[in-house]
């Protein structure tokens, strides 16, 4: 079965995740493993940029969130942006126009990463989640509906964000998870130790650039399987006629 | 390999980000000082007298509000001011400070300064405030001289100094985990790149596990787990962008207040908070004032962390999620969340069925 099928198998698995809540159960314990606001209200799972910053805004150092994190960065890296996060399931589906923009310098997601966590520390306040485009759709307009929230300042903030996120993620494939997601920005630095990973041969490898062409993220698989904006989607996968690319889920290969 | 530069570098950045923000404290000045009177005339080995507002104009709460002279030398305060142990978001309060001038002052203005400081607490984070605010002080003659041409201060207002005084403010941070985890982490790039290049990928993965591992039992160890529920299960309007904490004190219209006193029926309040929730204080205080304008209006305020009992028996509780703050009146099936123009929609739940 080609792995695009599996992996919206799995997406749908992270819409159900997160929200789970709406059978009753409570909040648990458990990071998501993806940008997934913990006050929408069906959601189970902690989010971990909401986490880190709340500690930092206690003025605790959240080792608990960091564990967590490198648990996850280290079982699948940015795999959980192609595999399971919901809001990346939503640029998924809303990249109509399938543009792919190569060699669009993406380091804009750190620069966001280290904002919020500045941020919060600066102004000991969730700056980040005043702004996040997942806090707008799943936790402002499900509150509004539900007559917590009202239409004020703060709300028309979330959708003014979100709309320029859409609008984003419309033109370009995965905009957000691209250039600007906080974590997948701290997936990433896992994307080379990840248990789960492209491999490429270079012996059958005719160059054709199909990779290329089918990556959403917009980099070049058959030069570096291994980018840190590698979702791991396994689109180059599907698309190698060669079958050079695999991706694999096991301890790396020495090299 | 451009990619673990580009990892390493974006460590680094961050390492470097956390530590260079450390100065940048998160204190702001939550209490305003106003002196009155801007001048005082007072004769050597006198006491002035100088009364000081002292407003909380935010939703933390100051404690230990102390008053002290900070120069020039020679003049005292006598008594010792009152230190203020509590002072609550919204607050105000009047000091007298008395002031004893040195017998052998000589005649002429003097611009002395008196340094407040206070400190207040955001969750585990507390932070100490100085502030100084000049005060103008005549000296008066010797008596036998007769008044004399009093020597004019350039203005009649009391100058502030406007900003506090760096070397004054301290920040009680516990900023050395952070320090060394921007260590730990800039040195595991760089073993990383070592390990790379003598071609061993165990040691890397060796520190990785080691660090999840011990990050999670540690946390654990800590109740962070329970603190990453809580923080999740316990919702503040202000915290997600629901809406903004108030930077004010309620208000309530004249109009508002005589509906309030012509309440006839006892009502009966609960208000939900969380103690780290910025937009509670507002509610808080709204329903205080609120119970010192008619004694009808009964009030309790229920910290939803240490009694999620009670929330759950009134429906604090919508789908898993506490949303604080929240009202409630007993017998009336209705919750009022948030604070976004609570005044009105209070006085219209006090008056349901009457």
């Amino acid at each position: 079965m080609r792995l695009s099928i599996w992996r919206r198998i799995t997406q749908g698995g992270g819409v159900l995740l997160g929200l789970l809540g709406v059978t009753g159960i409570g909040m648990t314990h458990i990071l998501f493993p993806g940008l997934h606001c913990y006050a929408c209200p069906w959601a189970i799972t902690v989010c971990p940029v909401g986490l880190l910053q709340n500690m930092i805004v206690f003025g605790t150092f959240p080792f608990f969130g960091v564990g967590a994190i490198l648990a996850y960065g280290l079982a699948a890296g940015r795999g959980f942006c192609g595999w399971f996060c919901p809001f990346g399931t939503l640029n998924d589906l809303l990249s109509f126009r399938k543009r792919r923009i190569r060699k669009a310098p993406s380091y804009g997601k750190y620069v966001v990463l280290v904002g919020t966590l500045v941020g919060a520390w600066a102004l000991a306040d969730t700056a980040f989640c005043k702004l996040c485009p997942a806090g707008s759709l799943e936790s402002s307009i499900p509150y509004l509906i539900l007559g917590v929230a009202r239409v004020n300042r703060p709300f028309l903030v979330h959708m003014a964000t979100l709309g320029a996120t859409v609008v984003g993620m419309v033109l370009v494939a995965r905009f957000w998870c691209r250039y600007l997601c906080p974590m997948g920005g701290i997936l990433s630095l896992f994307n080379r130790v990840s248990l789960l990973h492209l491999r490429w041969s270079q012996a059958t490898c005719t160059e054709c650039g199909a990779c290329e062409k089918a990556c959403p993220m917009g980099i070049e698989p058959h030069h570096d399987h291994d980018d840190h904006n590698c979702i791991k989607c396994g689109a180059c996968v599907d698309a190698c006629s060669p079958g050079s690319l695999t991706l694999h889920c096991s301890p790396r290969r020495r090299g | 390999m451009s990619g673990w530069r580009n990892a390493a570098a974006v460590l680094a950045l961050l390492g470097l980000a956390v530590v260079a923000a450390l100065p940048v404290a998160a204190q702001e000045k939550i209490l305003s000082f106003a002196i009155e009177p801007a001048q005082v005339e007072v004769g050597a080995g006198e006491r002035a007298t100088v009364a000081v507002r002292i407003e909380n104009a935010s939703v933390r709460e100051a404690d230990n509000v102390v008053a002290a002279w900070t120069g020039p030398g020679g003049f005292l305060l006598d008594p010792a001011p009152q230190e203020i142990a509590v002072l609550a978001p919204f607050g105000s309060a009047d000091l007298a400070v008395w002031i004893l001038v040195p017998e052998d002052a000589p005649p002429g203005s003097v611009v002395g300064s008196l340094e407040f400081s206070y400190t207040y607490c955001i969750g585990d984070l507390c932070f100490q405030v100085f502030e100084s605010r000049d005060v103008a002080l005549v000296v008066r003659a010797p008596a036998d001289v007769g008044p004399t041409e009093p020597t004019v201060p350039p203005s009649g207002q009391v100058p502030t100094s406007g900003q506090t005084q760096p070397s004054g403010r301290s920040a009680t941070r516990a900023w050395i985990p952070y320090a060394v985890a921007a260590f730990v982490a800039v040195l595991a790039v760089v073993a990383a790149q070592i390990a790379r290049s003598l071609g061993l990928r165990w040691p890397l993965y060796a520190v990785l596990l080691l660090a999840t591992g011990g990050g999670l039992a540690y946390g654990v160890a800590l109740g962070q787990h329970e603190q990453a529920q809580s923080i999740a299960a316990v919702l503040c309007t202000s915290c997600v962008g629901i809406e903004e904490a108030a930077a004010r004190a309620p208000q309530l219209t004249a109009q508002e207040m005589t509906r309030i006193r012509a309440i006839s029926e006892p009502v009966d309040l609960l208000v939900f908070h969380a103690p780290w929730c910025r937009s509670c204080p507002f509610a808080e205080a709204l329903v205080e004032q609120v119970g010192a304008l008619n004694a009808r209006v009964g009030y309790r305020f229920v910290d939803v962390e240490r009694e999620p009992e009670i929330a759950r028996r009134y429906g604090v509780i919508q789908s898993g999620r506490t949303v604080v703050p929240a009202i409630v009146r007993l017998g009336v099936d209705r919750i009022l969340f948030g604070i976004e123009d609570l005044e009105s929609r209070l006085v219209l739940l006090l008056e349901e069925g009457a």
